[in-house]
């Protein structure tokens, strides 16, 4: 059942990444990005991982629709996309290397411990121990406790990167206006 | 306009529901990412929806890199911290106050939600503030003027 649920959004999603691919007009192609977004938030969703559902779902079906449509009117290129997109054609070469590369990746998903499994070293040693301190510290949300108290230095990086990436895209930005 | 008054009616539902994320990230699904993030979208979405103009004066958005300042160097203060009581660096557990984790953790998700709201929302009006002033002043040909490129003169033809 859960399997049945999980290939169904990720049948969505191949389905809607295609629609995009395939879409010509700007706003068409925008939201049917958004829709790819949300089908792999329901895939996030149905792993159990709320989490990165919810920053799935805000960031991929809200804001970056958006930034795709801003970039868009920025550069005035409504009409140059549309008419692109119409002329797309997709070569045999290009299909071909697509599908071999998707399938010489898949051929690697075998390898992988099955999810969830509890002997791979993750499981067997650190999350239990994870699992026992959290209520320990008051903290219920183990993914927070993680992000924060015991791996706190990483998430650390992460707010300085995010914190540049925004920095130095407003800077470009900024001495691209006329 | 149907768009506009549905968007004024979901924003405030949608921030809140953004602030309580960020602020319950202890305790339930949440944290600081997923609270900037929803937030940052609420934002965005407005100004998608009643224009950029409007909403950049609302919500100062030229104050904006401050906010993300104060959300890194917030959550270094609160990292730092612990060195002053005793303990290492992020070892929140030093903090002599009740449940030192729980409260210390708090205060970096609100730090965290801060700056990646700022950086999105900072991102999207960088993105598309100016297009309305480059639109206002394209040439009566229908060119957008571009950088450097002096355009002919007003008064040229006079």
């Amino acid at each position: 059942m859960g399997d049945a649920l999980l290939g169904a959004t990720l049948a969505l999603a191949l389905l809607a990444a295609v629609t995009v691919v395939a879409l010509a007009d700007p706003p068409a192609f925008a939201v049917a990005f958004g829709a790819y977004g949300l089908a792999l938030a329901t895939a996030w969703a149905v792993l159990r991982a709320p989490d990165v559902a919810l920053t799935e779902a805000a960031v991929g079906a809200g804001v970056t629709t958006a930034l795709l449509l801003a970039v868009l009117r920025r550069t005035d290129a409504f009409g140059v996309v549309a008419e692109a997109r119409t002329r797309l054609r997709v070569r045999p070469a290009t299909a071909l290397t697509a599908a071999g590369t998707a399938l010489a990746l898949g051929a690697t998903v075998p390898a992988l411990p099955a999810f969830g499994d509890p002997e791979t070293p993750p499981f067997r040693r650190v999350v239990p121990f994870y699992l026992a301190d959290a209520p320990r510290l008051g903290i219920d949300n183990v993914v927070t406790a993680i992000l924060v108290v015991y791996r706190g230095f990483d998430t650390f990086g992460e707010i300085a990167v995010v914190f540049a990436a925004g920095v130095a895209a407003a800077v470009v930005l900024r001495g691209v206006v006329a | 306009m149907v768009a506009a008054t549905t968007v004024r009616l979901v924003a405030p539902l949608a921030a809140t529901f953004g602030v309580f994320t960020t602020l319950h990230g202890t305790s339930s699904v949440g944290g600081g990412f997923q609270g900037g993030v929803v937030v940052a979208a609420t934002v965005v979405l407005l100004g998608f929806a009643l224009g950029p103009r409007a909403v950049r004066e609302e919500f100062a958005v030229a104050r904006l890199p401050a906010l993300a300042v104060s959300g890194v160097v917030g959550f270094a203060a609160v990292g730092v911290g612990p060195l002053a009581f005793g303990g290492r660096l992020l070892e929140l557990g030093a903090y002599p106050i009740p449940k030192p984790a729980v409260y210390a953790t708090e205060l970096i998700e609100v730090a965290i939600a801060a700056t990646v709201a700022a950086a999105l929302v900072g991102l999207f009006f960088a993105l598309v503030g100016d297009s309305e002033a480059q639109r206002a002043s394209k040439t009566a040909s229908g060119e957008t003027p571009r950088d450097g490129v002096p355009t002919a003169e007003e008064g040229d033809d006079a």
